[in-house]
């Protein structure tokens, strides 16, 4: 491209009409508080609804009148426990301080991070589902077996729905998790080409 | 303007300091605050959400002054945070729409080349390279913003963390991509 076009190009990039945000560093500090005392809020509803599941799945297994409703309770509590722990691990509940972002990550190292956080987050999906899937079927399968004349069209007919939301949810993160790969695999391989010239120019 | 984090009286940098951190942000707000309101409306077509993300920026340069050294300049610190940040939005964004993205070597169907008045029109220029900047790919986004920044090739390898040479290829690449779709911007 000519050079002059280059600078036109430029020069019309730079001139675009801005709105800069005018924040004095005070201003900033309440934005952050306030976004932070939100965070907290939001982490502690969050908390609070799996610590209930939770409860209410000890109780039903320690209530349970026969073994397959208490295995499904067990399983249920095992779910929410596990989701928790994803919760966290993934940082859908968000730490104190916040995501942050800085300028010690390079943009590629920062973009490869990124995509393999998502790649484990729907890669992670089977397990949790995994473990609700079969608590939930369970705990079905106990309600109708403890009735005195047990009607079993109603459990088959959910597992067959959750079977198939299995499936069909596995191969989907899946394939998403496939493609995140490759562009990861790309990022990386950049990356390290980037890293093998900075080596060598030392 | 002097950018340097500020030093205690015996010469030891105190950038945890949050006089000094707010100094910093200050400064750095006033000059480069035009860049990241360009760097955001690159991410963000939405008006209402690209304000959201330039605020996200503000926040994210003010937190990460707490942790600046001096590891790279201050130009390379600032353009890695506002697209650092503007990366994770757009993703998050786009979390089921990422298959839209296309690479430079892709980008084929923008829309027809401008000639003539059409080029020297300084508002369809910039609206058909923002609608280009849109489709990019993060990474092949980031080194197209820099070079309309008017980076040379080494700050934006600094900026990105990839090696010089490829970075001149995707310079190369990028300057046949605009001169594909922007003959006759010269006249504008």
């Amino acid at each position: 491209m000519p050079e002059d076009s280059t600078r036109t190009l430029q020069a019309i990039w730079a001139g675009q009409t801005t709105h800069p945000l005018h924040w004095s560093a005070a201003q900033l500090r309440a934005r952050v508080e306030q976004f932070e005392k939100e965070i907290r809020r939001r982490n502690l509803r969050d908390y609070v609804s799996f610590v209930l599941v939770l409860i209410g799945c000890c109780i039903a297994a320690l209530m349970a009148s026969n073994l397959l409703l208490r295995l499904g309770s067990v399983l249920m509590a095992a779910w929410a426990i596990y989701c928790m722990h994803g919760l966290y691990r993934f940082g859908f509940i968000q730490r104190e301080e916040g995501q942050r972002e800085d300028g010690t990550q390079a943009c590629v190292a920062h973009h490869r991070r990124q995509l393999e956080r998502q790649r484990d987050i729907v890669l992670s999906w089977p397990w949790g589902i995994g473990l609700a899937i079969p608590g939930f079927v369970l705990f079905s399968l106990g309600v109708v077996y403890s009735q005195a004349d047990p009607d079993w069209s109603i459990p088959i007919a959910l597992i067959g729905c959750f079977a198939f939301l299995y499936v069909f949810l596995v191969i989907q993160g899946r394939t998403q998790a496939a493609q995140w790969q490759r562009e990861i695999d790309a990022l990386a391989m950049l990356e390290s080409d980037g890293q093998a010239s900075a080596q060598a120019s030392r | 303007m002097d950018l340097s984090i500020p030093r205690t009286q015996d010469g030891l940098e105190h950038p945890r300091d949050t006089l000094a951190q707010d100094r910093l942000y200050e400064q750095s707000a006033q000059e480069f605050g035009a860049a990241l309101s360009r760097v955001a409306a690159a991410y963000e077509s939405d008006a209402a959400h690209r304000q959201d993300l330039l605020q996200d920026m503000h926040v994210a340069l003010w937190r990460s002054f707490a942790t600046y050294k001096n590891q790279c300049s201050l130009r390379t610190w600032i353009y890695r945070v506002a697209h650092n940040t503007a990366a994770t939005h757009a993703l998050r964004q786009k979390r089921s729409r990422t298959s839209q993205w296309v690479g430079l070597e892709e980008i084929t169907d923008v829309a027809a080349a401008l000639d003539g008045e059409r080029a020297a029109d300084e508002t369809v220029v910039l609206g058909k390279l923002m609608q280009l900047v849109h489709r990019l790919r993060p990474v092949d986004r980031q080194i197209m913003l820099l070079h309309l920044e008017g980076f040379e090739s080494a700050e934006i390898a600094d900026v990105i963390g990839i090696s010089p040479n490829n970075v001149a290829q995707k310079i190369h690449r990028t300057r046949k991509v605009l001169q594909q779709h922007f003959r006759g911007a010269s006249n504008a």
